[in-house]
């Protein structure tokens, strides 16, 4: 099993990415379903198999309870300079109130991982990529400090400089 | 100016080490270049056509003596000895080493400067008038805004891979100087008819290769809100900008697509969600960050302080008449004036300055202007708090060190963008032209005589030189592998922004000055009483100018 950062921590991956599955496809182990795959086959949620997987360009403004049906959410970057899967993830948390693990796959970089986080992420699959999970934890530490609000500190600096 | 605190410095200096890491990620072979890529550029750094270039913010234009003397400093050990004052109020470097720049970034980050966001497809440094807290048509000061935008948008998790560029301008004024409705989004500060301060909002403007003039998107947004309502349209243009196409990937294209009134409704649909949240701006913080942009020590002087001494200088001294029409303004406090050092004397590339210049700029900012100055869009510098009284003495002073030349406003304080002499993403040079005209309209009575002409010159497309709100615009383009010049005319920004026509086919680099001379020419035979160059053409149109350039010789 490919490592997973959860948490700050590091730990083994449960879930397969199933990015085209063939109509029919029944999941018979955790595997993370593309969102319009679960949506037009009407599956039964929740199911300890089925997470979703959401792809940049998808439009998830519907998608509220969909998303909290499943316990996992793997957010998928084809390509590093995309950056609509920030928004997403701050749309997941924000707005449909989702508590589950939230993941970023696919091609991220290590630099991306601390901003990933600010914005909901919660959880980095390396599977494919070639980053060492053990070097990129250390990315999350980049900053400690941010001046705006975020998913990871709701209170952006101006309200805590007041406080203070 | 406004200074940082604990955790102003700490977030800084965690980007300094960030830097300095995914440096040596990349120098050690750990870190792929085109992965490496986004994370310079977004710390200022470009690989140019012969070296890197590093681009320093100057958050609105507004620098302090402490921070020139450190620009100086980086100038000489770093550099070639000059930097050059960008079109966006900001400094670059042209010949920086790569593995210097977090060592760079550490020096700048003393005296509170970076580099952050001043490149890559991420929130830009934002832009201000050059007459911020001075101007005597200015309603609300703009500085306290912009810094909060600037504290907001750095580091924005959210925000630092979204489909292109984004640029923010505020003014504060009547008269707009900071280019609002040729931004990404340009803000007009304004008080409304109960006394509240908010914000007239345009979305949508640009140059570039597809120029448009903003639209407005909100015709009143009260200053608590500006955060959570800049952030709901950053978010709409992230997720719905063309990521395809990059030159289609602007915002403005995006407002054009959907157009003003669709994409207001996405806009308030994503600030329902955030605006009575906590980033909403506290009164509190607003005043905290006007307290920083308070008025200097000024004395308190009648309002003809000084004016006997100049006037009578002026009398028997023409070159000082000259000076004193052409660059200095007048300062909404009695007895003072603010003072534009010209970076354009012929034979220097505009904009571009030393590094003992640098130093000479401190000197002055420290005698004669509380320690301050500001870089404009116009390439040049201001000292913005000057004693009317001290003028004869500074002048002198100004003259001692090239900044004197008195073209301000007129053709030859023309907006050059690096071109093909840097840049490599030019079709041409840029900077030889602008040194050819300079040389032809060295008359400085026939350039007074002409009046406020804005001449702009792009060395490509991408318009770096504004060359579409130039009243005269030129631009480079690649003609079968030669370099060659289009002309456009009529451009003009401020309050009636208006985007320039082309003249015609485009003319060689020998051809330039005799054309520029014919155009200024026709502008001469055809004014009427008191008319500027854009108000003829406005009035006479396009057809004259063209025959007269286009005439085949007998
Ligand atoms: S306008 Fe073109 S040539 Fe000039 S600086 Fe911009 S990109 Fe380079």
């Amino acid at each position: 099993m490919q490592k997973l950062i959860k948490d700050n921590a590091i730990t083994e991956n449960q879930w397969q990415l199933a990015l085209a599955p063939e109509e029919g496809f029944v999941a018979t182990e955790p595997t993370l379903l593309p969102i319009e795959f679960v949506k037009n086959a009407n599956l039964e949620l929740p199911n300890p198999n089925i997470g979703l997987l959401i792809q940049s360009g998808d439009d998830i403004s519907e998608a509220k309870e969909l998303i909290n049906s499943v316990d996992v959410v793997a957010l998928y970057f084809k390509n590093f300079m995309d950056g609509r899967s920030f928004s997403q993830a701050r749309i997941i948390r924000e707005q449909f109130g989702y508590g589950g693990e939230l993941r970023a796959s696919g091609f991220f970089i290590r630099d991306q991982l601390l901003y990933l986080k600010r914005c909901g992420v919660n959880a980095f699959d390396f599977s494919e990529n070639a980053l060492e999970p053990e070097q990129a934890k250390d990315s999350l530490d980049d900053f400690t400090n941010f001046y705006q609000a975020g998913v990871d500190q709701p209170q952006p600096l101006y309200r805590r400089r007041l406080e203070s | 100016m406004y200074i940082y605190d604990q955790h102003d410095s700490q977030i800084l200096n965690e980007r300094v080490k960030q830097f300095r890491g995914q440096t040596e990620r990349y120098l050690e072979g750990n870190l792929k270049a085109e992965e490496f890529l986004p994370l310079r550029l977004q710390n200022g750094l470009y690989i140019q056509r012969l070296a890197p270039m590093l681009r320093v913010n100057v958050p609105y234009g507004m620098i302090n003596s402490a921070q020139l003397r450190k620009l100086a400093h980086i100038a000489r050990h770093y550099d070639k000895g000059y930097c050059h004052i960008s079109t966006r109020q900001n400094v670059q470097f042209n010949w920086p080493n790569l593995a210097e720049v977090p060592d760079i970034l550490a020096e700048l980050s003393e005296v509170n400067m970076h580099a952050t966001q001043s490149s890559g497809n991420c929130i830009r440094n934002t832009t201000s008038d050059q007459f911020a807290g001075i101007a005597g048509d200015e309603t609300v000061d703009p500085r306290p805004y912009c810094e909060l935008i600037r504290q907001w948008s750095s580091f924005h998790p959210e925000f630092a891979f979204l489909p292109r560029k984004f640029k923010i301008a505020v003014t504060g004024a009547e008269s707009d100087r900071a280019a609002i409705q040729v931004h990404d989004i340009g803000l007009r500060v304004k008080q409304n008819a109960a006394g509240e301060t908010g914000f007239q909002v345009y979305v949508g403007g640009g140059l570039g290769r597809t120029p448009v003039v903003g639209q407005v998107i909100c015709e009143f947004l009260p200053e608590q809100d500006l955060l959570t309502y800049l952030e709901a349209i950053l978010r709409v243009y992230n997720l719905l900008g063309n990521r395809e196409n990059k030159y289609k990937a602007r915002i403005k294209i995006l407002v054009r697509a959907l157009g003003i009134d669709v994409f207001r409704e996405k806009v308030e649909q994503q600030w329902a969600q955030v605006k009575d949240g906590p980033s909403k701006v506290p009164g509190a913080e607003i005043e905290r960050l006007k307290s920083f942009f308070t008025a200097p020590a000024y004395e308190t002087l009648s309002a003809d302080a000084g004016v006997a001494e100049v006037t009578s200088l002026a009398a028997e001294n023409k070159a000082f008449a000259r000076w004193l029409e052409r660059n200095t303004h007048a300062h909404k406090i009695a007895g003072y004036v603010a003072v534009s050092l010209s970076l354009k004397p012929t034979g220097v590339a505009p904009g571009d300055i030393t590094d003992s210049q640098l130093e000479a700029i401190a000197d002055l900012a420290d005698a004669y202007s509380f320690g301050e100055v500001r870089t404009t869009h116009e390439q040049n510098i201001v000292l913005g708090d000057v004693k009317r009284s001290d003028l004869p003495e500074l002048w002198q002073k100004l003259k001692d060190n090239g900044f004197a030349t008195p073209n301000i406003g007129t053709l030859t304080d023309m907006i050059c963008c690096p071109g093909g002499d840097y840049c490599s993403l030019a079709n041409a040079k840029s900077i030889p032209i602008a040194e050819d005209i300079q040389r032809t309209f060295d008359d400085l009575d026939y350039l007074y005589d002409l009046g406020p002409i804005d001449l702009n010159i792009s060395g490509c497309m991408n318009a770096c030189g504004h060359h579409h709100v130039g009243n005269i615009g030129i631009l480079g383009v690649d003609k079968k592998g030669a370099e060659f010049y289009q002309i456009q005319l009529g451009g003009q920004v401020g309050n009636s922004t208006t985007l320039g026509k082309v003249l015609g086919p485009a003319f060689s680099q020998a051809e330039i000055p005799d054309v520029i001379q014919k155009l200024v020419g026709v502008y001469v035979n055809q004014r009427g009483e008191g008319e500027s160059f854009v108000e003829t053409y406005n009035r006479i149109g396009m057809e004259p100018f063209k025959e007269q350039v286009y005439a085949k010789a007998d």
